[in-house]
């Protein structure tokens, strides 16, 4: 026998609406969607956080940037300006990487498929060596 | 007076690895340059050196920011008032 998609609940009376087998199906792409989107970051040595962010907003985040509406925006806003930075006779984006490099950590970004990837990754940094 | 700075931008063209520098003021005026880096670069630099700096809440804590592409890196970083900017080619 078929299940249907309104049944009673027993309690209430009212009809429960249960999801289709479409929209669980949507739900179980997004997850594996953000997923392989994040799968990569995870595993990146002395990784602190992450930030996935795309034009409309924050995609996925985690660790030290989870939530971090604030770097995201920066780091939209310098995406933003170093892609304006072109040297003259060159063809090619400005940019494949961009590295902020601070004292304690580095944020290094990406841009792929529409979509910028921030890393923040433990800064160890090796003092020049003097002769 | 500004010849010790046109001094320091010859002296750093002088390492094989870099192929340009361009010092900015705050407003993103071009106070010297040398090289690939021009007069047009100096509003990019000194945007990208203030845009980086409301990154951390330390402001004894300096950026360096590194943009990295087939061309070479170009790494920026501000001194007090002043943006430096070095165009890099792996040597």
């Amino acid at each position: 026998m078929k299940a249907s998609l309104l049944s009673r609940d027993d309690h209430t009376g009212k009809p429960e609406v249960r999801h289709s087998r479409a929209a669980d199906y949507t739900r179980e792409r997004r997850k594996m969607t953000t997923a392989a989107l994040t799968a990569g970051l995870e595993r990146i040595p002395d990784q602190l956080g992450y930030l996935v962010i795309s034009e409309d907003g924050v995609l996925a985040s985690a660790g030290e940037l989870e939530n971090d509406e604030h770097t995201a925006g920066v780091m939209m806003q310098m995406v933003r300006t170093a892609s304006r930075f072109r040297l003259s006779g060159a063809a090619d984006p400005p940019f494949k990487r961009m590295s902020v490099i601070l004292e304690d950590f580095v944020y290094t970004v990406t841009v792929s498929g529409q979509k910028v990837f921030v890393v923040k990754r433990q800064n160890n940094q090796h003092e020049p060596i003097s002769v | 007076m500004e010849s010790t700075l046109e001094q320091h931008l010859d002296d750093t063209m002088k390492n094989p690895a870099v192929v340009g520098v361009l010092c900015t003021d705050q407003q993103g005026h071009n106070l010297g340059c040398r090289g690939s880096l021009s007069d047009e670069h100096g509003g990019v630099v000194s945007v990208l050196a203030k845009q980086a700096a409301a990154l951390t809440k330390d402001p004894t804590d300096t950026p360096t920011v590194c943009l990295e592409s087939e061309s070479g890196n170009i790494l920026v970083r501000s001194h007090g008032t002043i943006t430096v900017a070095v165009h890099k080619i792996a040597s």
